[in-house]
């Protein structure tokens, strides 16, 4: 196939998109251990887990909130509010119990090995959600390549609770 | 502790976190503005915590000492911010399972950094072949999630 071929196939630019959207997400996973650890310090300093988590989302609202004010970003449509299934504003709850929950763990537990329940977890709730097309995805069905990525998942699990 | 108690517990935590990213990747879709679906969630969780703190359910916080924390330690709110944005704008392009596997790989590769130099506060662990070969799954991992992936019709 020839250079200007490849560039007229859809196919090719399916996956220079689906290749962006995921060096996009790369990036953003790289930012949580940072913030993890501003966190961490935050809670050290006030010496409450859940009141450090609670700054960390008064900060976040305040800069969204800023960036929204400057009217620079896509204008939301907030007539469409009313009409959101109301499962989807529930988002901050689930956040809010896992900080709250993984505070509790990892004094008990200790950080490594909730981090790998918690990981855990995440694979399963997107590998169901995925398969059945739940919560509005786009469905991608368990295909035998998924079933061993999850294989391959646990295996590394292991290896980080060494 | 009870095993099965610590894992439904924490495994609930991660699984929430999941379908909460895909209820906030919905709730952009509604109002097309990915700051926006962000603000909401970040108003609701603040508020959720501040009633659970209110609640007397935790130890109470020593708000005498907010004048102490070193400055950078309130700036990571920022960053959960970028997240949760820029996280509406992949989950629906990728799907939940390659978009959560693709964040949880980062994560780790940049908490094995911060642990290898000991930035921010924390003490710093030097690298280990267990971690780095963990990764190096997970990475492949999400590659064979993607490899399947249909065409568009």
């Amino acid at each position: 196939m020839s250079f200007f071929t490849l560039l007229r196939s859809r196919r090719f630019w399916f996956r220079c998109q689906i290749c962006l959207y995921l060096t996009l997400s790369l990036l953003s996973g790289a930012l949580l251990p940072i913030q993890a650890s501003m966190n961490a310090q935050l809670a050290r300093s006030l010496t409450s887990a859940p009141m450090a988590a609670n700054v960390s989302y008064l900060v976040g609202f305040l800069a969204l909130a800023g960036l929204l004010l400057t009217h620079r970003f896509e204008h939301p449509d907030w007539s469409a509010l009313s009409k959101a299934p109301h499962w989807s504003l529930t988002g901050g709850v689930f956040g809010a119990w896992y900080i709250a929950s993984s505070a509790y763990f990892i004094s008990a537990l200790g950080a490594t090995l909730t981090l790998g329940f918690v990981v855990f977890g995440q694979a399963i709730a997107g590998i169901v959600a995925d398969h059945f097309g739940w919560l509005g995805l786009p469905r991608h069905r368990l295909t035998p390549y998924r079933r061993i990525a999850i294989g391959m998942f646990i295996v590394a699990l292991f290896f980080l609770i060494q | 502790m009870d095993l099965l108690f610590a894992i439904v517990g924490a495994g609930s935590a991660g699984s929430f976190l999941a379908i909460g990213s895909a209820a906030n990747a919905r709730l952009k879709q509604t109002l097309q503005s990915a700051i926006a679906a962000a603000a909401i969630n970040f108003l609701v969780g603040f508020s959720i915590l501040a009633i659970l703190i209110a609640s007397g359910l935790f130890k109470s916080p020593n708000f005498q000492q907010f004048a102490t924390v070193p400055w950078w330690a309130f700036l990571g709110g920022f960053l959960g911010a970028t997240f949760v944005s820029l996280s509406t704008l992949t989950i629906p392009k990728l799907g939940l399972t390659t978009a959560t596997l693709a964040v949880v790989c980062s994560q780790m590769i940049m908490s094995l950094v911060i642990d290898q130099f000991g930035w921010l506060g924390v003490p710093a662990h030097p690298l280990n072949f267990s971690r780095v070969f963990a990764i190096a799954l997970l990475i492949v991992a999400v590659t064979l999630t993607q490899l399947d992936r249909k065409h568009p019709h």
